[in-house]
C-alpha cells in the first residue's frame, strides 16, 4: 500500500487518541516503582493464591458456556428462518441490560430464605427447594445468563455476512449441517466467538457487586480489600496492574489465536446466505432451549423486578425521575458517539496500514476495560486535576473556575468513553477486518479521496457493525456504575446511580423501580437498532 | 520500526510535558492562592447568594436524608449539593482534589473512615458550642475533627421461639464449641464487621481477637454470604441459630413492605451482648468538615442543624438508628430493647485500628 503515507491525518488523531488513553494509565505504572511495603507480603500469603483461583474459576466457566450457548444462539438465529427471527434477536439482548450484580440481587432474592421460590412451594403445599443461590455455581450461573448477550452481539453480524458459498460448497460435497458448523463455519468464526467470549470474562474479572453479596472472593475484591481496608492504595494499584498484564496477556493470545485468518468478503458477486427453513428436530430443540433462557434471563428477572417495585413504590423517591433519565439518556449518547468515532479512527488506521504500531493501537484501546472501574476513576481524577492545573492560567484569562475541566462533566465523559472503548471497538474492528481492504483500493482507484471513500464506501458497509457498536455502548454506559458514582458533579443522577443508592443500602425494593427504567429504555434503543438496519435492508432491495 | 520510534518520541515529550506542569503548579498555586483570596473577598461582598450553598460528599443514601436538607435549606436559604458515593472512593476524590476540592462537608456512615480523613488530613476540626453541647464527647473525635450523626449497635439475634437469650452472653461465647455450626455472619469485605474487629484489638489485643475471629470461623454455619437482612432470614429460614447484625437493619425488616421480611423481624429478638464486661458494639454515621472547603461556616450550620433535636428525632424514627442528641429519645422500637452499655473505646481506634482488623481477619480465613 504505498498509496498512504506514515503521517498521515488519520495517523496523528489515531496517537492523539491512544494518548489520552495512555496518560491516565501511566500514572498508575508510576505506582509500580513505589517500593513495596510490608502489606505486600500479607496479600500474597492471605489474598492472592485463593482469590486468583477463585477468578479463574469464574472466568473460565463463564467464558466456556457463554461462548458455546452464545454461540449456538447467534448461528441458529443467522442460518434458519424462523419467521421472527429479529424479535427473537432483541430479546436475546435485552437480558445485556440487567446489570449483573441486580440479577444477583434478584436470583439471591428468589432462592433465599422466605424467597419468592419458598413463598410458592409454601402456596403450593409443596416441600421446600433449597438452592444455595449465593455461591460459586450460583454466581456462574448469573453471569452467564446475564453475559451472553456479548458474544450472541459480536457472532453475529459476523455469521450473518458469511457468503453463502462456504456451507454451500460444504454441504454439496456431502456434510450434514452439523458437520459444516464444526468444521467450516466454527474454524472461520473462531476470532469473532473468542472476542465476544473476551468481553464477557472482562467484565468478569471486574465485577465487585455480585460477588461481594455472593460472598465470593475474586481477584477484585482482593483488590478492594487491600485499598478500602488496609488503606494501602499503592498496592491496590500494583494488584490492579497485575489483572492488567494478566488480561494483555490473554487479549494476546486471543489476538494470535484469530491469526492470520482472515475471512473477506470483498468481491463484488458475493451472496449471502438466504436463511433456511429448519427441520422439525431443529426447530424443537431451538425452541426449548430459547424458551428456557428467556425465561431465566428475562420473564423471572423482570416479573421478581415488578414484584419488589410493587413492595417500594410507596417509598422509592420518583422526585426528578425525567432529569435522571434524560441525563441518563444524554450521557449515554455522548459516550457512545465519542466511542464510535475514536473505534472508526483507530480501527481503520489499524486497517489500512498494518503496521507493529497500528496493531499496538488496537490493543492498547482495551486497556481501560481490564482495569477495575475505581482505579479508572482515580487515574482519571489524578490526569483531570493535572491537566486543570496546566490550563490554569487560561482559566484565569477566560474567567473560569479553577477545576473547570474537574467540577463538570467532561471528566466523567471521558472516563466513560475511555472505559467502553473497547466495547465499542471490538465490534467496529470486526467490521473493518471482515471489509478487508480490496473496497478501498477499487474506490480509490476510480478517484475517491480518503475521506470520500470512507464516507460513501466504508460507512454504509460498516453499518452493521457500528449499529451493535452503538447498542452495546449505549446499554452498558446506561448502566454503568463505578465511574458515574464517583466522578460525576454535585447533584447529578443517572438511572444506575439511583439503583446503587437504594440497592447499597439493602433497599432493593425502592431499587427496583429504577431497574426496570434502565431496562426499558435498553429495550427502545434495541429496537431502534433492528429498525434502522431494516430499514437499510429496504434500501437495497 | 520507524513508527515505533516516533512513538516513543511523543510519549518521551508528553512525560516531560506532565512533569513540568507538575513542578510549576505547585508554585503557581501559592500565587494562586493568595490572588484568588484577594478577589474572593472582594466578590463576596457583592454576590452574596453564590455564598448561600454548601457541598456536601456522603455516604448516606438514606431519601430521609434528602428530606433533611431540604429542610435545612427552607429554614436558612442555604442551598445543599450532594454527591453520593462510597465512602472510600468519596475520600480518594477529596485527596485528590486537595485545594481544588468543592465539597465543604463530608459524611459517612463509619467512624473508620472518618479517622482516615483525619489522618489523611482531608478534613479540619469545627468551632461549635451549639454541635458540643448536641453530641456527647464520645461521640465526637477528642479535637472535634469530626461528629457522630447518628449510632447504630452491631448486635447479637436470634429466633425468639428457639433459642433462650438466657444461653447469650458475649461475643467471645459464640466462639465456644457448643455454637459449632450456628453462627452466621457477613464477609470480612464489609465495614461493619472490620470495626467490629477493630474494637476487640483495641479492647483485648490482637492476639485475643485473632483468636475470636478463628472461632467465629470454625463456627460458622455457612460460608459468610448476603448482607445484613439475610443473614436474619437466614437463621429464621433454620440456617444457623445466631446472626450478627446492626441493629437498624431490624427496624428496617420490620417496616419492609414484603410480608415474609415483617414476618422475620417478629421472629427475630435482639440481645445486647457483653453488657457485664466490655458493652456492645456501636459505630457512628458522622460528618465532618473538610480541609480545603470553602464554605466551612455553612457545613458548621449544617452539622449543627443534622445534630439539632428535630433533625436527630427524624434520624431515629425514619431510619431506626440511635440518635446523638441526648434530649432526643430512641424511636419506640429501639426502646422496646431496651437500654444498652455501650463499648467504652475512643471511637477513633476503630478507624487506626481498621488495617489490622482486616489482617487479622485475613489470617484467620474470614471470607
Amino acid at each position: 500500500m504505498k498509496l498512504l503515507k506514515g503521517h498521515s491525518p488519520l495517523f496523528l488523531t489515531s496517537t492523539f487518541i491512544i494518548l489520552l488513553i495512555l496518560l491516565p494509565t501511566f500514572t498508575l505504572i508510576s505506582e509500580l516503582f513505589t517500593p513495596v511495603n510490608e502489606n505486600w507480603e500479607h496479600i500474597k500469603e492471605f489474598l492472592l493464591k485463593d482469590y486468583i483461583n477463585n477468578s479463574l474459576i469464574l472466568v473460565l466457566f463463564t467464558g466456556l458456556i457463554t461462548g458455546v450457548i452464545g454461540t449456538y444462539f447467534s448461528w441458529t438465529l443467522s442460518y434458519y428462518d424462523f419467521k421472527l427471527n429479529k424479535v427473537l434477536f432483541i430479546a436475546l439482548f435485552l437480558p445485556l441490560s440487567i446489570p449483573p450484580y441486580i440479577a444477583g440481587y434478584v436470583y439471591g432474592g428468589i432462592f433465599n430464605f422466605g424467597g419468592t421460590l419458598e413463598k410458592i412451594t409454601r402456596a403450593l403445599e409443596v416441600d421446600a427447594i433449597r438452592i444455595d443461590m449465593l455461591s460459586m455455581p450460583g454466581a456462574i450461573f448469573v453471569f452467564s445468563l446475564f453475559l451472553m448477550p456479548y458474544v450472541v452481539l459480536v457472532t453475529k453480524s459476523f455469521f450473518q455476512k458469511l457468503p453463502a458459498s462456504y456451507f454451500e460448497s460444504s454441504l454439496l460435497l456431502g456434510q450434514s449441517h452439523l458437520k459444516t458448523f464444526m468444521k467450516v463455519i466454527l474454524p472461520l468464526s473462531r476470532g469473532a466467538i473468542i472476542a465476544g467470549v473476551v468481553l464477557v470474562m472482562l467484565e468478569v474479572l471486574n465485577d465487585y457487586g455480585l460477588v461481594k453479596y455472593f460472598g465470593i472472593t475474586t481477584f477484585s475484591t482482593a483488590i478492594y480489600k487491600t485499598w478500602f481496608g488496609l488503606g494501602d492504595i499503592s498496592s491496590a494499584i500494583r494488584l490492579a496492574i497485575i489483572l492488567m498484564l494478566l488480561v494483555t496477556v490473554i487479549l494476546t493470545s486471543e489476538y494470535y489465536l484469530r491469526g492470520r485468518r482472515r475471512v473477506s468478503t470483498s468481491r463484488a458477486t458475493v451472496r449471502y446466505h438466504q436463511k433456511k427453513k429448519p427441520s422439525q428436530k431443529v426447530k424443537g430443540v431451538f425452541v426449548s432451549i430459547y424458551s428456557i433462557y428467556i425465561i431465566l434471563a428475562l420473564i423471572i428477572p423482570i416479573g421478581q423486578l415488578i414484584n419488589w417495585a410493587g413492595y417500594g413504590l410507596d417509598r422509592v423517591n420518583l422526585e426528578g425521575l425525567i432529569t435522571t433519565v434524560v441525563d441518563t439518556v444524554k450521557m449515554a449518547s455522548i459516550v457512545t458517539i465519542l466511542v464510535i468515532i475514536s473505534g472508526l479512527i483507530i480501527g481503520n488506521f489499524n486497517r489500512l496500514f498494518k503496521t507493529r504500531l497500528s496493531k499496538f493501537y488496537s490493543r492498547i484501546v482495551i486497556l481501560g476495560y481490564s482495569i477495575p472501574a475505581s482505579i479508572v476513576a482515580v487515574a482519571v481524577m489524578t490526569f483531570f486535576i493535572s491537566l486543570d492545573q496546566f490550563f490554569g492560567p487560561l482559566y484565569m484569562g477566560l474567567n473560569l473556575k479553577s477545576n473547570f475541566l474537574m467540577g463538570g462533566l467532561v471528566m466523567l465523559i471521558f472516563a466513560l468513553t475511555l472505559r467502553f472503548m473497547a466495547i465499542g471497538f471490538n465490534s467496529i474492528e470486526g467490521g473493518f477486518s471482515k471489509l478487508g481492504i480490496k473496497y478501498y483500493e477499487a474506490s480509490r482507484l476510480l478517484g475517491k479521496n480518503s475521506i470520500q471513500t470512507f464516507l460513501q464506501v466504508d460507512l454504509p458497509l460498516l453499518k452493521p457493525a457500528i449499529l451493535s457498536a452503538c447498542v452495546l455502548t449505549f446499554v452498558d454506559v446506561m448502566k454503568e456504575l463505578p465511574l458515574t458514582l464517583i466522578l460525576r458533579p454535585f447533584n447529578y443522577d443517572t438511572l444506575a446511580t439511583k439503583v446503587f443508592v437504594y440497592a447499597g443500602d439493602e433497599m432493593i425494593h425502592e431499587a427496583s423501580t429504577y431497574a426496570l427504567i434502565i431496562i426499558g429504555i435498553s429495550t427502545l434503543a434495541l429496537v431502534l437498532m433492528q429498525l434502522l438496519i431494516k430499514e437499510r435492508d429496504h434500501a437495497k432491495s | 520500526m520507524k513508527k515505533l520510534l516516533s512513538l516513543m518520541i511523543i510519549l518521551t515529550m508528553v512525560f516531560v510535558m506532565i512533569g513540568c506542569a507538575s513542578n510549576e503548579t505547585a508554585q503557581e498555586n501559592v500565587v494562586e492562592n493568595t490572588s484568588k483570596e484577594a478577589t474572593t473577598e472582594e466578590a463576596s461582598d457583592v454576590v452574596v447568594e453564590e455564598e448561600a450553598v454548601v457541598n456536601i460528599y456522603t455516604d448516606r443514601h438514606y431519601d430521609t436524608d434528602q428530606a433533611l436538607y431540604d429542610a435545612f435549606t427552607a429554614e436558612t436559604g442555604i442551598a445543599v449539593n450532594v454527591v453520593k458515593a462510597k465512602s472510600d472512593e468519596l475520600l480518594e476524590r477529596l485527596k485528590i482534589e486537595g485545594e481544588n476540592t468543592e465539597a465543604d462537608l463530608v459524611v459517612t456512615s463509619d467512624v473508620g473512615r472518618l479517622y482516615r480523613a483525619q489522618s489523611e488530613g482531608l478534613v479540619k476540626p469545627f468551632a461549635s458550642e451549639v454541635i458540643e453541647a448536641n453530641v456527647p464527647a464520645n461521640l465526637r473525635s477528642t479535637e472535634d475533627f469530626w461528629t457522630a450523626l447518628t449510632v447504630r449497635a452491631r448486635v447479637i439475634t436470634y429466633v425468639k421461639d428457639r433459642l433462650d437469650p438466657s444461653t447469650l452472653s458475649t461475643y467471645e461465647a459464640l466462639t465456644e464449641p457448643e455454637w459449632a455450626g450456628k453462627v452466621v455472619i457477613r464477609s470480612s469485605s464489609n465495614i461493619y464487621n472490620q470495626s467490629l474487629m477493630a474494637s476487640f484489638i483495641a479492647l483485648n489485643g490482637e492476639e485475643a481477637a485473632k483468636e475470636w475471629a478463628e472461632g467465629i470461623v470454625a463456627n460458622m454455619a455457612r460460608d459468610p454470604e448476603g448482607n445484613d437482612r439475610d443473614q436474619m432470614k437466614a437463621i429464621v429460614g433454620g440456617q444457623g441459630e445466631v446472626a450478627i447484625v446492626n441493629t437498624y437493619y431490624i427496624g428496617k425488616l420490620l417496616n419492609s413492605s414484603d410480608e415474609y421480611e415483617v414476618e422475620v423481624g417478629q421472629q427475630i429478638g435482639v440481645f445486647f451482648p457483653n453488657q457485664d464486661t466490655t458493652g456492645t458494639h456501636i459505630n457512628i454515621s458522622g460528618a465532618a468538615l473538610t480541609a480545603h472547603g470553602k464554605r466551612s461556616n455553612n457545613a458548621t450550620l449544617l452539622m449543627e442543624f443534622l445534630t439539632g433535636e428535630k433533625a436527630q428525632s427524624d434520624y431515629a424514627t425514619a431510619n431506626y438508628e440511635y440518635p446523638v442528641n441526648a434530649a432526643v429519645e430512641p424511636s419506640d422500637l429501639l426502646k422496646s430493647w431496651g437500654e444498652f452499655k455501650a463499648q467504652d473505646i475512643d471511637l477513633s481506634l476503630l478507624g487506626q485500628l481498621n488495617a489490622d482488623a482486616v489482617r487479622v481477619m485475613n489470617e484467620a480465613g474470614w471470607e
